[in-house]
Parts: C-alpha cells; structure tokens; sequence
C-alpha cells in the first residue's frame, strides 16, 4: 500500500446505511455526490436506484440499502461514483449519509464472520473494529452491477404487473 | 508509412474507382472520348507518382496499360469485351499492389502474381486487330467466381477509405468560424451579470450558434449515396458474365446524403443484395425471352430520404420469389408449424427468408430463387437502427428496401409522460399521434379478451399501456382519463402506445446505458432532457416483441378490413394520402372548403403558424421556416376570414421532381384524415389537379402532386 498513510494504513470513506458503518478504500472512490434525484428505470433489478447525469455520462446507481433488504428511504440520500480497479465499469452507490475519511490499520481487518448470510457474505470484504462500532469494508468490484447480476442473489427483476385487465 | 506514400495510396485508390467506373461505362458508350481520356488520365498519374516514389512494379503495370489506352484514344483499337476486361484485370492488379502497400510499405510480390502475364496479354490486346473476337481474358474471371459466393467482407474496401473523409475547405471554414462565434458567446455569457438583462438574446445566440454548428458538423459527416454506388457496374458487369445473365445496373438518388458511418454500415448489406439480385434473381436470357421481358435484366438502386430516414432499394425484374416454395421450406425446417404457414400473408411469408439460418442450412437459392444469408443483411442493418423489407412478385421481380436512420448520436424525438416518469420515443419508430379524450375511450378501445384495440380508420390497432408495460405505477384514474396513442412501427410491428401525456418533441443526444440495464431490453439508452432531467429512450421494437405484439402482415388479417398498404405489397394503384379541406370556397357557395388531398410521402411536417409570422414578397406570401424562405398558398383565404393574427395550420409539403429539395407551404382550414385512395382517370376538365377514391369518398389532389402519386404506383 503506498501514499501518506505508510506501508499498512488505508484510508477509508466512511458512510452510514441503515445502522451499519461501512468504508471504501477512497482510491477506489472517483467522487461523493450529493444528494441527487436519480431517474428510476422500471423492470430493472431491485436494487438498481436508478440513472443520474454525471459528466456527460449515465451513471447507474445502486441502492445500498436495497442490496441490504433495508426500504429504500425518500430523501436525504447521497451518491458515492465508484470505480472498481479495472475501470470497467463506473457506478454509483446510494448510500445513507457519508462520514468522513478515517485512517485504518490493514492488520485490524479480520475476514467476514462465519456466521454471516449469503448475500452479506458476498457484499462483505472484512470487518474492522473502529471507534464508533465495527465498520465493515466494502470492495467496489464486488458492487459491479453486472456481477451482481450474475450471482443471482438480489432478486430478480421487479414484479411486472399482468399486461391485461388495469 | 510516409505522409507522401499515403496520400499517394489514397488519391489512387480514388482515380482506381473513377477508373472502374468510367470502363464498365466506357463498354456502353465506345465512342466516348471523355472516357478514354479520364482513363488515360488516372493510369497517367498512378505512373509518374510511382516513378518518383520508386515503386518499379507499380510504374511498369501503369506503363503498360497507359500504351493500350493511348492506342485507344488515337483509335488505333476499338472497344471490346477483352479490352474492357483485360483493363479491368490490370486494374485489380493495381489495386491489389496499393493494398499491399498500405499494409507492408513495400510492393513486394507475390508467388501468384504474373505481372508478366498480365502485362503480356495487354501488349497482345492492343497489337492485334481488336475488332476480331478474342477469347475472354482469363484473368478476371476465377477471381469473380470466387467473389459470388463469398459473404461480403468488409475487406474489399481499403482501410485507408474508412478512416479518412474528404471535407470542402468551404465547410471546414464554416466550422472554424462557428466555433469562433461560439467562443464569442461564451465569454459574453462569461462576462455578463447574473439575472442580466440581455440573457434571453445571449440564450437565443447561443442557440443559434449551436445549431448552426451541428448543422455544419452533420454536413461534413454527409456523404452522397453515389459514393457506395461507384463499385457496381463493374460487380453486376462481372458477375452477369459469370453466371451466364444479362444485366446492366441503374442508378436513381446518387446525390441523396447520408452519414459517413452509416454508408460504411450499409455498404455490405447493399453489396450483398445486388449480388442476389444478379446471382438468382434475374433469371438466363432464354428464360426471359420466353417469359416476354427483355434478355437483358434490370437492376436498379433508388435512395432517397423519406421521414427521417434514408432509403436504399435494389429492384430487380427478375423471377421474384415463389412464397410457397419458401414457406414450404420454413415448414420443412420446423421454422413454422403447417397451420401457421397455411395462414401467413404474402409479405409475412416473405420475411421468413430474414430468420437467421433459414437459407445457409437450406440452400434456398436453388429453390426459391433467393436469400444467401439474407439474416446477416439484416442484422447489419439493425445493428446501426435500420431494418430491411422484401417484396416480391413471382415473375415481375423482387424489391430489397434498406433504411437507416439519417444520423446516429443526434435523433429527433418525442417525449412522453407515463406512471409520472418521463420516457423518449424516438420520432424514426413513430408513425403519428391520436388522441383519445376520456369522453370517446369507451367508444374508441375495444376489447377482444384480455387485449385491447383502437379502432383508427377502419383497421384494428392492438394497443399496449406503457405503464403496464413497465410496471409503474397507475393513477386512481387511469381507466377514465385522457390518453394519447402514439401509433408505432418497428420490427415489422404496428402497434398504439398508450401513454399519459405528450410534451414537446425535443432533439436528444444519445448515450448509452451500462450493460446492466441494457440487459433490460426495453431502452435503447438515455438522454438528458433540456430541463436537465435524465430520460430513458423506448425501444419501440422491444415493446413490441415484449407486448406480444404480432408481425404488421397479423393485424391486417385480424381486422379483416383492408389491409394497409404496410401491411404488404401495395394492392394495385392505392397509396397513402393527407384529405383535408382547402380555405378554398366550394363552387357550390357553401360555408365549407371544398376537400382535396396531397400524397402523404409530400407532406413533410403539419405546423401551427401564427398568421403575423408570414411576410410578403413581391405580392407572394412567404414564411422562414428552419432557415429557408418557403412560398406559402392559399394564404390570402385563411388571413380574410381568421383576420391577421390568428393561428392557421400550414402543411409543409416537398416538391415533387425539383432539385435541390424544395418546399411549400400551404395553408388548410384543417386536416380531416389520413387514408388510402386510388388515383382515377386523368380528368382534362378539371383544372385544380385529379381525382381520386379515398374512403370511397370521391378527392382532388392537388395537381402538382399527382405525378408522385403514379410515380408510386409504378414503383
């Protein structure tokens, strides 16, 4: 690991959905919207928020709290563009509140517990006692929307309602 | 590779073309010394550019044939079949060694090449007493054979030619001045207070500049059609040799222009269609004699623009294709069940030749007449938004009709509201707008078990609510309010959208959306709005699919009225057409305009012109319309009985067979219907324009455009 933070410090974006903490390595973290009124798509997979311009661009974003089981909230929400190490694909994700930058030991991260449901043992990638609570680490890779596609455990797409009687 | 060596490649692959051209022109027209001389000229060039670079082989080659074609120009030898296809050999080698060129940097040669050979048989040509009849020259022909069966490949065009384009200083000039004015404008902006006074004008030149700049830019993309047209004379000339037919090649739309990546996108297809067009629609010289046309066989490429769209048609008069032999096939493959089949139309059945597979696996040409890879035509086209229709008419001949839309990145479109979002609908798939207040929808939807249809001038039209369609919410009041039906046509299906609103139609520019909601199939992409939201663009053709919207050829037979001309091929004489009543007193002295009609195909746009917006010219009314000047009729009527200020409708119509593209504008009480009618007899009595049958309603057309309609009928 390189930059100020020595041979095993990373900095972390920390952020709030739900009650849980969770960081990003802000390097994989291109910028922190505001919040923005996303367009939602229909028929898209649950956990699709929705479409927001971003410089020229149309960004999909990921609702957090969805991918969580949590309801989606109306407002109040803020906009992190991820981008995973490859550049494939950049995305948003809908999160509650953003905190703050907090310097973490790599060494302190232990692997996600046993005990953890499929779908959040798939989303995690660590934990790492801070001082505010456990603040689980999040790897934007794994967010890709098309790979969460792929692994089938978010659902399917939203219920179409029949095309006959309204 | 150096500067010099490309630019030399480019310009002779461009004189090679114009060369190409000229001979197969040149076997018509043997005594064309303007031919010979543009000929002469090329080779000419391609030889001393060669000497100064020191591409000995080139210079040779160019050598050689400049000795024929000066033998020829001093009329020491006369035009024959051998000469023409000797040069036409030297020309392949020419070009083949410029391709070597741009790939190796070096001519080098090949263990097949004979330059020799070549070389030899050209002296012999232009020794011996031309006049005699010499054995075809050998060297043309395999490589012909070899060409007919291939599958177009994107190699035949040098590289060089996709990647550059030739602008007009003038338009590049243009572009650079516009900028400038666009830099100007922004630093105005820049400079100028917030809230400031003068912000609307500074909004409305921004405006201007903008569009004028997209104009330009679009223009330098332009590329006329006769550009992809160049290459076949000398293929349909080669070809017809080779498959023992008889056929010339005519052109018709050479100068109609189209977007730089669309004519490379439609290259391939074109090549393709021409190809079966020769290859197995035109039938031997024989079998045509006896079927009473002409040994030679005619095929024709037409392009011309037509609602957004540009239009490539290969017509032949060959065999046509026999739809029975073709569905019997589908059936034999299990690409359709027996009953299915026994109840297709004509066109329907037709299209069967599009599904992918149908004629590779099958062999279909030996059978039907038609269809090498018919699938792959197909989904080159639809890979750029375009589609491809086939109409056929066993023993009077076969139509390929190719669209693609005039541009990419820039489409016009309409907005619409549904389930409280915004969605666009591209103005290409949208055919027109009806509108059914909450009063009539009792009337106006019918429903037929689960589906429901809208009943639009004497046919069934399925109706799919795009709120249902997509899942969204729906108001409290969705059964009993006001609803638009946004009549749609794509991929073959026509079918009414139902949406909640309609708001202005804006011109978007296009963006992609991520893979993971492209999966979704429904939207072909996304668009900022000018209010800075972000809409998803409707794919009209997977509503269709996804609504279980049936083929256009269906609804025609479930309505059991007429079927639209759409639907298939054009019954006899009839053809689509706007009625509407003139301001024009009826003789008669009733309170009414008299109802006259004008070929849909003319009527470009209906407006709502403010009736103070029009100036007068030397006592002609005339409007500026988009940056022209357009001549206005029948406008005195509407200003003397609506007074001055007061809306009036104008259609804007083309005028027909005036080039460049002209238009005018004429002022109607109101537009009454869109329908089919059948032109009658031509009636000299009858000053205003010709009748004609719509809606068993007898109409006038007006008399400028009565010969598009004829036109028409004979295509």
């Amino acid at each position: 690991m390189s930059g100020v933070a020595g041979g095993d410090e990373v900095m972390m974006c920390s952020f709030r959905a739900g009650a849980g903490l969770f960081g990003i390595d802000t390097r994989q973290i291109c910028e922190v919207l505001g919040a923005m009124a996303s367009q939602p798509v229909p028929l898209a997979p649950r956990y699709i928020d929705g479409v927001v311009a971003y410089r020229g661009e149309v960004l999909t974003t990921l609702s957090f709290r969805a991918l969580l089981g949590l309801e989606r909230r109306a407002q109040g929400s803020c906009v992190l563009v991820l981008d995973d190490e490859q550049s494939e694909e950049r995305f948003g994700l809908v999160v509650d509140e953003v905190g703050g930058v907090v310097m973490m030991e790599l060494s302190k991260f232990e692997a996600n517990p046993s005990t953890l449901d499929e779908r959040s043992m798939d989303l995690f990638d660590g934990t790492c006692r801070t001082e505010s609570g456990l603040m689980v680490r999040l790897d934007p890779a794994r967010l890709r929307p098309s790979r969460l596609a792929a692994t089938g455990l978010f659902g399917k797409t939203r219920q179409v309602q029949s095309g006959g009687q309204g | 590779m150096q500067e010099l060596t490309r630019e030399f490649i480019a310009e002779s692959q461009e004189g090679l073309e114009r060369m190409e051209l000229c001979l197969t022109e040149l076997e018509k027209r043997p005594n064309d010394g303007e031919l010979v001389a543009e000929i002469f000229r090329t080779v000419h060039t391609i030889k001393g550019t060669t000497g100064f670079l020191g591409f000995s082989r080139l210079q040779t080659l160019a050598h050689t044939g400049e000795s024929v074609l000066a033998a020829l120009r001093d009329g020491k030898i006369g035009v024959t079949p051998a000469l023409i296809s000797g040069l036409l050999a030297l020309l392949d080698r020419l070009r083949a060694i410029l391709r070597l060129i741009e790939e190796t940097g070096a001519e080098g040669e090949r263990s097949t090449d004979d330059d020799a050979g070549l070389s030899s048989n050209l002296v012999e040509l232009r020794t011996r007493d031309a006049q005699l009849p010499i054995p075809e020259s050998a060297a043309a022909v395999p490589r012909v054979v070899e060409q007919a069966d291939a599958l177009p490949t994107s190699a035949e065009a040098p590289a060089s030619q996709r990647r550059t384009l030739r602008i007009d200083v003038e338009v590049l000039n243009r572009l650079m001045n516009q900028v400038g004015e666009l830099v100007l404008t922004r630093n105005h902006i820049l400079q100028s207070e917030p809230g400031a006074e003068n912000f609307a004008e500074l909004a409305r030149r921004l405006n201007n500049v903008t569009g004028e700049l997209r104009e330009t830019v679009m223009q330098a993309r332009m590329q006329p059609a006769g550009h992809l047209f160049g290459k076949f004379p000398r293929m349909v000339r080669d070809l017809a040799r080779t498959c023992g037919r008889q056929a010339r090649i005519e052109f018709e739309g050479q100068e109609t222009e189209l977007d730089k990546s669309l004519l490379e996108a439609i290259r391939d297809p074109l090549t393709h269609a021409v190809r079966n067009a020769v290859d197995h629609g035109i039938e031997p010289p024989e079998e045509r004699m006896r079927a009473g046309k002409p040994a030679e066989g005619l095929v024709r490429l037409r392009a011309f623009h037509r609602g957004g769209w540009v239009v490539v048609e290969v017509i032949d008069d060959g065999a046509g294709i026999a739809t029975e032999r073709v569905l019997a096939k589908a059936v034999e493959r299990g690409y359709v069940t027996p009953e299915r089949a026994a109840s297709m139309s004509q066109h329907e059945a037709l299209q069967m030749i599009f599904v992918a597979g149908f004629s590779t696996a099958t062999k279909v040409t030996s059978v039907s007449g038609r269809g090498v890879g018919m699938d792959v035509v197909r989904a080159n086209l639809e890979k750029v938004g375009g589609n491809v229709e086939l109409e056929s008419r066993a023993g009077f001949g076969t139509t390929v009709r190719m669209r693609v839309p005039l541009t990419l990145a820039i489409v016009s479109a309409l907005v619409v509201r549904s389930g409280g979002q915004n969605f666009v609908l591209p103005q290409s798939s949208l055919v027109e707008l009806v509108y059914v207040p909450r009063r009539d929808r009792g009337k106006a939807v019918e429903r037929v078990g689960e589906a429901d249809l809208y009943r639009l001038r004497e046919s069934l039209l399925p109706l799919v609510w795009l709120d249902r369609l997509l899942g969204l919410e729906q108001g409290a009041d969705a059964e009993v309010r006001d609803a638009y039906v946004a009549v749609l046509e794509a991929g073959g299906r026509r079918f009414g959208l139902v949406v909640d609103g309609l708001k202005a139609p804006e011109e978007i520019v296009v963006k992609p959306l991520s893979a993971a909601l492209r999966e979704i199939g429904m939207f072909s992409g996304a668009t900022v709005l000018g209010n800075g939201v972000l809409a998803l663009i409707l794919d009209a053709a997977a509503m269709g699919v996804r609504a279980g919207v049936r083929p256009a050829a269906d609804a025609g037979e479930i309505s059991g009225g007429p079927k639209s001309a759409r639907a298939g091929l054009k019954s006899g004489m009839e053809s689509s057409m706007v009625i509407y009543e003139t301001w024009k007193r009826r003789t008669g002295g009733m309170d009414r305009g008299a109802q006259m009609a004008l070929p849909l195909s003319a009527v470009e746009r209906i407006e709502r012109v403010s009736l103070n917006q029009i100036e007068w010219a030397d006592g002609h009314a005339v409007l500026q319309y988009g940056g022209e000047l357009l001549p206005l009729e029948d406008v005195e009527e509407a200003m003397t009985e609506l007074g001055a200020d007061a809306l009036a409708t104008i259609l804007i119509c083309q005028r027909p067979g005036v080039q460049p593209k002209r238009r005018v504008g004429m002022a109607v009480r109101r537009v009454l219907d869109v329908s089919e009618g059948t032109l009658l007899a031509a009636n000299a009595d009858l000053p205003g324009g010709q009748l004609a049958m719509a809606k068993s309603r007898v109409t006038t057309v007006h008399r400028e455009f009565v010969g598009q309609l004829e036109l028409q009928e004979v295509a």
